[in-house]
């Protein structure tokens, strides 16, 4: 480095395409069905979780359970993550997936 | 069993003896199950409350998923406070009696039911099919024992939401 002047960071291509993955709201946030939490904890769960008023708890809840999963949040890696974790804090199986570009 | 909401929000449950003694019976299964490092539970039951399914493709691996499940463990021994205050407060072994859940615990307490649930259920491998009351007639020994609890806990968390 020069004396005087300030070197920035570099970033290569890879470190770029990471943040920008990071930072998208392409994450998906899935909740599976299983067979012993039961519809009205599942929907108790999405309100306190998620923030979902009663229609859409109960909404995502019907499609975990008639197609097997629902799609409950798609954010940014921070949140999704933060979102996944917090349904399987309350024993909700909980999966995380990027979304397809 | 009945349950009323008082105005503060509080829960007030009634319990006949067998009630209490087997809610207190399970709270404290649960409590050391907690406590359990997650590596070294029945791998079924680490399967159920730690399963690290779908983290390795959502990049969550190595060092990360390490995290990732000390989490989850901190969030459930977290509960351990107020679980030791259930057990003080449930009507003592033998008694019917009324109990106050307080309203800043009832999240907490529904959680810790159902992971009781999920852990007997993993414990002897229920599926939708043993879950229905003609299984838990059919079924013996400890596996009906599991299915009374499972069945009871479900009982307390849908008087709870649904009061």
């Amino acid at each position: 480095m020069k004396s005087g002047t300030i070197e920035l960071p570099t970033e290569s291509p890879t470190q770029e395409a990471d943040f920008s993955e990071a930072f998208a709201k392409g994450w998906r946030v899935l909740v599976w069905n299983d067979p012993i939490n039961l519809m009205s904890y599942v929907v108790f769960v999405f309100q306190k979780v998620l923030g979902f008023d009663e229609p859409k708890a109960k909404k995502h809840m019907l499609e975990v359970h008639e197609q097997g999963r629902s799609m409950v949040a798609m954010e940014t890696r921070e949140k999704a993550e933060m979102y996944c974790q917090r349904l399987q804090e309350f024993g909700l199986k909980s999966t995380l997936e990027v979304a397809p570009a | 069993m009945r349950v009323s909401q008082a105005e503060t929000g509080d829960r007030q449950i009634e319990f006949a003896a067998p009630e209490a003694a087997l809610l207190r019976q399970a709270l404290q299964s649960t409590a050391e199950a907690y406590e359990t490092d997650p590596s070294e539970l029945d791998p079924m039951v680490g399967n159920a409350w730690y399963g690290q399914a779908g983290l390795r493709e959502a990049g969550i691996r190595g060092e990360d998923a390490v995290h990732w499940v000390a989490g989850l463990h901190e969030a459930r021994m977290g509960r351990g406070v107020a679980m030791k205050s259930w057990l003080k407060t449930l009507p003592p072994v033998g008694q019917a009696g009324r109990w106050v859940l307080p309203k800043d615990e009832v999240e907490s307490f529904l959680a810790t039911c159902n992971d009781h649930r999920l852990r007997r259920a993993a414990e002897f491998d229920l599926g939708e099919g043993d879950l229905e009351v003609k299984a838990m007639e059919r079924a013996k020994g400890d596996k009906r024992i599991a299915l009374v609890e499972v069945h009871f806990l479900a009982w307390i968390i849908e008087l709870i939401l649904h009061e």
